[in-house]
């Protein structure tokens, strides 16, 4: 039988939670608590913004010579192949779905075709509209038709906030897990690499944490040429 | 030259732009690594956390959640994170990491600190304002992820005292910047 601390117990504690240094009993006991008290949760997460926001606090330093060059190879190293191929195609082309979407992403590509050639999408697209039950427009998917098997997704704000899944699949009835997201208060959009069992993707579905289908796309080729910029 | 938000450089990491990229390492690697510094004490090591941490923001730069903090704030945290991690697994730690922990007008960029405005310098200033003792095991704890047990181990105090320091220095920082109306729109703090 468990028995969860009260509300001035787990505030007792609220300050080694948020530094994550509370261990073992204690910290069950008052996960628990926080799981009904809104009060105390809120409380934590105050005490949590203070613990993140100290390291802003120290010095910056010069790193040693050939640290970004280090770095960005490291990344590049780290890099899925699918990703590497089309990382400027992901680009263009979630600027070319992102009507309505973050204004932030729009701008960052206004700087990228402002400094470089146009990148180009590939010729030949399968693309549809991400709908919620009623039909109502939430975003768009699209799958560039080639060796590489991605999907690009770009949502509008619609969604609520949370943690969802975007799942797959092919003729067959079977659903893959293709990736998981979050949605925070901007627009949300990734790429994600299709897992074989649902390849050639026809349709997506979108579950949220509770595990309903919040929206669904069947995909349809379209064969034109799509070109960004 | 990238002009973009932090916000906007994010999203160009999470698509993949190579370019959004290493805008991103340029414009946060002098703070990273010097947070890094500042916990691990020695060079070559904090190199390798930084260089962890960027690696870290890039796998994970699509779940960012702007509710819970700055670009900034998400990306020390990280740091910070990876640079306890190393400390654990590594051979030892720190010896004394008082002065982990700034004073005076140490840290914050400048552009950090326009945006974290009043936030930044409440914070500073109740840092300033922490008795030694608490100072030092709110450092260990933060910068090196150490239990109240193993601070009072590290300091020669009973865990309840490492316990009461940490909470009290804690609760300090809080109440600082839950004055005037709490936080700011950018800090997050």
């Amino acid at each position: 039988m468990s028995s969860a601390y009260t509300c001035v117990e787990t505030r007792a504690r609220a300050p080694e939670m948020a530094l994550d240094v509370l261990g073992g009993t204690e910290r069950a006991e008052a996960l628990e608590h926080l799981g009904s008290c809104a009060v105390c949760r809120s409380y934590l997460a105050e005490l949590t913004e203070v613990v993140d926001a100290l390291p802003v606090l120290i010095a910056e330093a010069d790193p040693p010579v050939g640290f970004e060059r280090r770095t960005l190879e490291r990344m590049g190293a780290a890099e899925p192949r699918w990703r590497r191929r089309v990382g400027r195609t992901a680009v263009a082309l979630i600027a070319a779905l992102a009507v309505g979407a973050a204004a932030s992403i729009v701008r960052v590509v206004g700087v990228r075709l402002a400094e470089s050639e146009p990148p180009r999408v590939a010729a030949t697209v399968t693309e549809a509209r991400l709908v919620d039950r009623d039909g109502s427009p939430l975003g768009s998917v699209v799958v560039p038709t080639g060796s590489e098997h991605v999907v690009f997704v770009a949502l509008d704000g619609s969604l609520p906030r949370g943690a969802y899944t975007l799942d797959g699949r092919d003729d067959s009835r079977v659903w893959s897990h293709v990736h998981r997201f979050d949605v925070g208060r901007s627009a949300a959009h990734f790429a994600a690499a299709i897992p074989d069992s649902a390849w050639p993707l026809r349709v997506v579905r979108v579950v949220d944490a509770s595990g309903s289908t919040v929206a669904r796309s069947a995909l349809h080729p379209v064969g034109a040429a799509a070109r960004a910029g | 030259m990238w002009s973009v938000s932090d916000d906007a450089l994010l999203a160009g990491l999470a698509a993949g732009d190579p370019d959004a990229a290493a805008a991103f390492v340029e414009r946060f690697q002098r703070r990273v690594y010097g947070l890094a510094l500042a916990i691990i004490g020695e060079p070559r090591a904090a190199e390798e956390v930084a260089r962890e941490a960027f690696v870290r923001v890039w796998r994970h730069a699509s779940t960012y959640d702007p509710r819970r903090g700055t670009v900034p704030t998400w990306v020390l945290s990280i740091c910070r994170s990876v640079a306890i991690e190393h400390l654990a697994l590594g051979p030892g730690r720190p010896l004394d990491p008082a002065g982990t922990l700034p004073a005076d007008d140490t840290g914050g960029g400048p552009e950090e600190a326009a945006t974290m405005g009043d936030d930044i310098v409440r914070l500073r200033d109740a840092l300033d304002h922490l008795p030694p003792d608490e100072r030092r095991a709110l450092s260990l704890a933060e910068f090196q992820g150490l239990t109240a047990a193993e601070v009072g181990a590290r300091v020669g105090v009973p865990v309840f005292t490492a316990q009461s320091r940490i909470r009290a220095a804690m609760l300090r920082l809080h109440s600082a910047l839950a004055r005037e109306g709490g936080r700011g729109e950018g800090g997050r703090a």
